[in-house]
């Protein structure tokens, strides 16, 4: 059980770099906020926008193919 | 000292859940969320599904209903919510903030838990009456203990999901690829032994349940459930999709690992309902496919539906702690035992009243998110060109760009009761009766559409002249 619990916070920790000490979430986590956003008002630590491309299969896949399979299934 | 550790640490993990993730600790790849999109996406939930398409519609337009309907909901609901999640690495909740305002996101917070108790309530139910069915079929359990049997498998799988909360994400995404798998696997199996047993010939020629006598409008009221079902992934997603870099890497597990599965799972029901006039397999699980078969489908019920139980009461969980009380008196064993202890009360009192309520439910799913999802979609990409203030939505004070008025977005709200009432006029939830206008259109995507206009209006009339919600900053 305990080893178990200690695997769990492994992973956790991997899972989230950033949660690597065992503190109160306050002040410590205000601080950890503010350096996030700090960073993350750089664009490069931003996550990516769909492309282009991306969004041609997104409206292919979620409304061009369906609407061809009711015109389709109408007919069948 | 190790268990204060755990949970000091799943604390700091879910506190940080709702902060911005930096994309240079984003750690799952496409197929990390192909497998927790798929143990989401495939749940014994989509038989009911299946069933009540099957009133309307036959085995072959119920089929390309089904999949187109799947697909089309979850179009809309990645639109709404992968490219904003994945920018700037937040969850559902923390962008409705930008929308409904810090405290009108409460709103959001009471979607999220409605549908996600509602859907692991249909989840923990199915399952144990799956438990009990078979054991009743195999002779071990008789039929007069069936309800005190229900009612334990129920609590029994309501502990292992609140036992695997406690591991977080990590314990979430580690477990969900090997469910994932399983579950597709045992899904084919399930839908091999329906159609080699009653046969497709069977299944194709038998005729809906309660067809209205119009096909239009049996189609259309089939696309609509598979629609509004999927629309409810909303709550889900951003919680899951934000830990990934790029929104690419979220198109084909959110198509295909979410929204596909509802309506391929669904088949199942469909086709059960029509050939044996029983949505839920397990009532032949061992009837024909014997003690051996019976119990494998058992498994594959266990696996998809705990699996998708711990997924929706993961993102439920961190959703309430955006809730300050919540946050500070809880702990996350707590906070994850609010989630599921409704899920108890109502699986082991009233199960049968919930089950029939299906259908309400279902409708109910598109009444509240069509509109959120209209507004969401408007505002994100038409009045605010896909950017927004990570300090400000951080910033709590009145004046926060999104204080709007007292907290509140009024304009967001009014926007949704548009949509809810749009809905409601197309097709009233409880009684199932529509509009004339009904089967050219559908209900949920006019819904979507009509929020989406009313929001974009009343925004560029009466929010940005007033200065509110920090939309001059992209002007």
């Amino acid at each position: 059980m305990f080893e178990g619990g200690k695997n769990m916070t492994d992973h956790t920790n991997v899972e989230i770099p950033s949660a690597s000490v065992h503190l109160p979430i306050n002040p410590e986590g205000s601080q950890r906020l503010e350096d996030i956003l700090a960073e993350m008002s750089d664009e490069k630590n931003l996550g990516d926008d769909f492309s282009k491309r991306d969004y041609f299969y997104l409206v292919l896949v979620g409304l061009i193919i369906p609407f061809i399979l009711m015109i389709w299934g109408w007919f069948l | 000292m190790k268990i204060k550790n755990v949970e000091l640490s799943i604390s700091q993990e879910v506190a940080q859940s709702s902060w911005p993730l930096p994309k240079n600790q984003r750690t799952w790849s496409s197929w990390g969320l192909m497998g927790v999109a798929l143990s989401a996406g495939v749940a014994a939930w989509s038989y009911s599904i299946g069933g009540y398409v099957a009133y309307y519609l036959n085995a072959t337009m119920g089929t390309i209903a089904m999949i187109a309907g799947c697909l089309v909901g979850m179009f809309f609901v990645a639109l709404a919510t992968v490219p904003v999640s994945i920018k700037y690495g937040i969850e559902n909740i923390a962008a409705s903030k930008s929308i409904f305002g810090e405290k009108g996101s409460i709103f959001a917070i009471f979607l999220q838990y409605a549908s996600i108790v509602g859907w692991n309530c249909l989840l923990i139910i199915l399952f144990g009456k799956a438990v009990s069915e078979v054991l009743i079929a195999t002779g071990i359990l008789q039929s007069s203990s069936q309800h005190l049997v229900t009612a334990v498998s129920s609590l029994v799988a309501l502990a292992i999901s609140w036992i695997s909360l406690r591991g977080g994400s990590a314990s979430v995404k580690n477990s969900s690829l090997i469910i994932s798998i399983l579950v597709a696997l045992t899904g084919i199996l399930i839908m091999y032994k329906l159609i080699s047993t009653v046969g497709i010939s069977k299944i194709f020629t038998a005729k809906p349940q309660a067809s209205s006598g119009d096909r239009l409008l049996d189609y259309t009221t089939g696309f609509e459930i598979l629609v509004a079902s999927v629309l409810s992934w909303w709550p889900y997603m951003g919680g899951i999709v934000r830990m990934v870099p790029s929104s690419g890497k979220a198109l084909w597990p959110t198509m295909l690992g979410m929204g596909l599965p509802t309506g391929v799972i669904s088949l199942i029901g469909l086709f059960s309902a029509l050939a044996t006039g029983n949505y839920d397999p397990t009532k032949w699980f061992v009837e024909v496919g014997g003690i051996g078969f019976g119990i494998i489908a058992l498994l594959f019920l266990a696996l998809a539906n705990i699996g998708t139980a711990i997924v929706g009461a993961y993102t439920t969980g961190i959703g309430l702690r955006q809730i300050k009380w919540i946050e500070r008196k809880t702990t996350w064993n707590q906070t994850t035992l609010i989630v599921l202890l409704p899920v108890a009360l109502i699986s082991a009192f009233i199960p049968d009243q919930f089950l029939n309520s299906i259908p309400s439910f279902l409708a109910f799913l598109g009444v509240a998110f069509a509109p959120v999802i209209g507004v969401q979609i408007t505002d994100y990409f038409l009045l605010r060109k896909q950017r927004i203030s990570l300090d400000q939505l951080y910033n709590h004070d009145k004046q926060s760009d999104y204080h709007f008025w007292g907290g509140v977005n009024v304009v967001a709200f009014i926007s949704c009761i548009v949509g809810f009432f749009a809905y409601i006029y197309l097709l009233d939830p409880i009684s199932y009766e529509s509009a004339s206008i009904f089967k050219y259109i559908s209900a949920s995507i006019p819904a979507t559409i009509l929020s989406g206009i009313c929001y974009y209006l009343l925004t560029k009339i009466f929010v940005i002249p007033m200065k509110k919600g920090g939309y001059v900053n992209w002007e």
